[in-house]
């Protein structure tokens, strides 16, 4: 398949450099220091000098974050062109093509995308004394179906609510779930950085606390603390870029939820999936000029155990109801014919909204990811359930 | 500022709430295509700048889902846990949450099961929210 010449971003940009903190929660440490170790470690790869940045994208900010004004401001950075979403996670992709599109027209030439939180020292989400409590109070419902009115609190609720529908819907048996937590656990243990590094075993799985059925305290992602910085150029072809050859949005709207795929959301009033055609004739793959099927190797947002499974059928590696089948037997994990979150993801990695996949992303496709290397890794792809994807290709 | 599970209150959403204190479900519709919608908004969200009434509904449903906490994250709701949380399909497949005493009770509304919504207060004095009981109980709540 050729590259639709209309979706013009294509391979114009790159990520020059890729830095991170260590994740562990650390309350007494400033999130300026995780900031610093990202910042200066994606400047040191890129081998750049910091008064290279003229641009600056943040994710996360206050309440939990480092804001960009701080950020610029603490580090002596003079981007001209800034931006910032907001503080939850789902925009870790949506920042690198916010990036590639500044470079790709002209708007900056080197910028710096930053992740910098810490959760540690802000009490745990739904509960009160979290900055987030106010948001299961929002106008028309928190942005995880929450509503505290009726005692529908945390983001869990919404990803249970999402998961006993798929199951409902297609008639699956809720345990084949745990092929999911257990092979990230397994990528965890083969990751330094990686916060959970005990092996899970099946059993380890169903005995985990319920916490809102039908979902476990194994199927969340411990929310933690860190940084992740990559800074983004126009491609060159200098040795150890990683070119964005494809990349499609969030989307948003009334057949959308965000912790289930299109068809069966919240809100929605209607029950159409989007077809297995139509999610591979999707701008991100038109764009790279690929397909499911020519994926080396796979980043899928995973702050929930279920929400890989909707990223698999909304881009089209599987068929509406089919995931949960895909998933096992191997087929997710290293040595598998589709790894997926290499590094073990949100679930065991750490829980950096997805910016933890695309770096382990980068490594895979420079060759650096070690015991982990899935080998002749060229092309990478990073998929959200709200329907915002990257496709990375080696340089 | 003391915890609080009371919901926002304003010009969109009022008239949600008056119905619930006359024990009424009355949700938006669009007035060019007869649909009802929820969330509300100010304008259909079927046709641009669409103008929209608030119409009574039946007060019933199918329970796509029902989700039970095991964990407690409000403590303005600790005493009513277990609760469950109902994801409940009316006529023209508006979805509704709902609040679910009880969950684990014999009798008490499964996924799947067709279920009546009643306006109820969580605690005394507080405006009534809408719970979800099986289409067949009465009066369970007085």
């Amino acid at each position: 398949m050729a590259a639709d010449p209309a979706l013009a971003l294509g391979g114009r940009a790159a990520i020059v450099g890729v830095g991170a903190s260590r994740f562990e929660r650390r309350p007494e440490i400033s999130v300026f220091e995780f900031a610093a170790t990202a910042l200066n470690g994606a400047l040191a790869d890129a081998g750049l000098e910091k008064e290279q940045i003229d641009g600056l994208i943040v994710q996360i900010g206050s309440p939990r974050g480092a804001d960009y004004d701080g950020i610029a401001q603490t580090f002596g950075l003079s981007p001209a062109f800034c931006s910032q979403t907001w503080s939850h996670g789902r925009f870790a992709a949506t920042c690198i093509i916010q990036a590639a599109m500044a470079v790709a027209t002209g708007m900056a030439t080197r910028v710096a995308c930053l992740m910098a939180m810490k959760n540690s020292d802000i009490g745990r989400i739904g509960e009160a004394d979290n900055p987030f409590f106010h948001e299961q109070f929002r106008e028309n419902g928190g942005p995880h179906g929450e509503e505290g009115a009726i005692g529908m609190a945390s983001p869990i609720a919404g990803a249970a609510m999402g998961f006993d529908t798929y199951c409902r819907r297609y008639g699956l048996d809720r345990e084949m779930l745990a092929a999911i937590p257990l092979t990230f656990r397994g990528h965890a243990l083969l990751t330094d950085d990686a916060v959970m590094r005990k092996p899970m075993t099946q059993a380890d799985y169903a005995a985990s606390r319920p916490i809102v059925d039908p979902l476990r305290l194994f199927d969340c992602s411990p929310v933690g603390d860190g940084a992740v910085c990559m800074i983004v150029s126009v491609a060159e072809g200098a040795p150890g870029e990683v070119r964005i050859t494809g990349a499609q949005g969030l989307r948003a709207g009334r057949e959308t939820f965000i912790f289930a795929p299109v068809g069966l959301g919240i809100a929605q009033q209607s029950t159409r999936r989007i077809s297995e055609s139509e999610a591979r004739a999707q701008p991100v793959f038109r764009m790279a000029g690929a397909s499911p099927d020519t994926i080396d190797v796979l980043g899928l947002y995973d702050s929930f155990s279920p929400l890989p499974l909707y990223a698999l059928e909304d881009f089209g590696y599987c068929g509406a109801g089919e995931a949960l089948d895909f998933v096992q037997h191997g087929r997710i994990a290293l040595g598998g014919a589709l790894p997926v979150n290499t590094a073990g993801g949100q679930l065991s990695h750490a829980q950096m909204n997805g910016w933890g996949q695309i770096r382990e992303l980068v490594a895979q496709l420079r060759g650096q990811a070690g015991p982990r290397q899935v080998a002749g890794a060229a092309r990478a792809m990073w998929a959200g359930v709200g329907g915002d994807a990257l496709i990375l290709e080696r340089g | 500022m003391a915890e609080s599970h009371a919901p926002p209150r304003n010009s969109l959403s009022d008239p949600y709430w008056a119905g619930a204190e006359a024990g009424r479900l009355v949700i938006p519709h669009c007035l060019a295509t007869g649909r009802p919608f929820w969330p509300p908004s100010p304008s259909s969200p079927f046709v641009t700048a669409g103008a929209v009434e608030w119409r009574a509904v039946a007060p019933e449903g199918e329970a796509i889902t029902i989700v039970t906490y095991r964990r407690i994250f409000q403590q303005t709701l600790a005493h009513h846990s277990p609760y469950a949380i109902a994801l409940v399909e009316l006529a023209g497949q508006v979805r509704l949450q709902a609040h679910v005493s009880a969950p684990d009770a014999e009798g008490a509304p499964r996924a799947g099961d067709r279920v009546r919504l009643r306006f109820i207060p969580l605690a005394e004095g507080e405006v009534p929210v809408l719970h979800a009981e099986p289409a067949q109980a009465g009066g369970r709540h007085g």
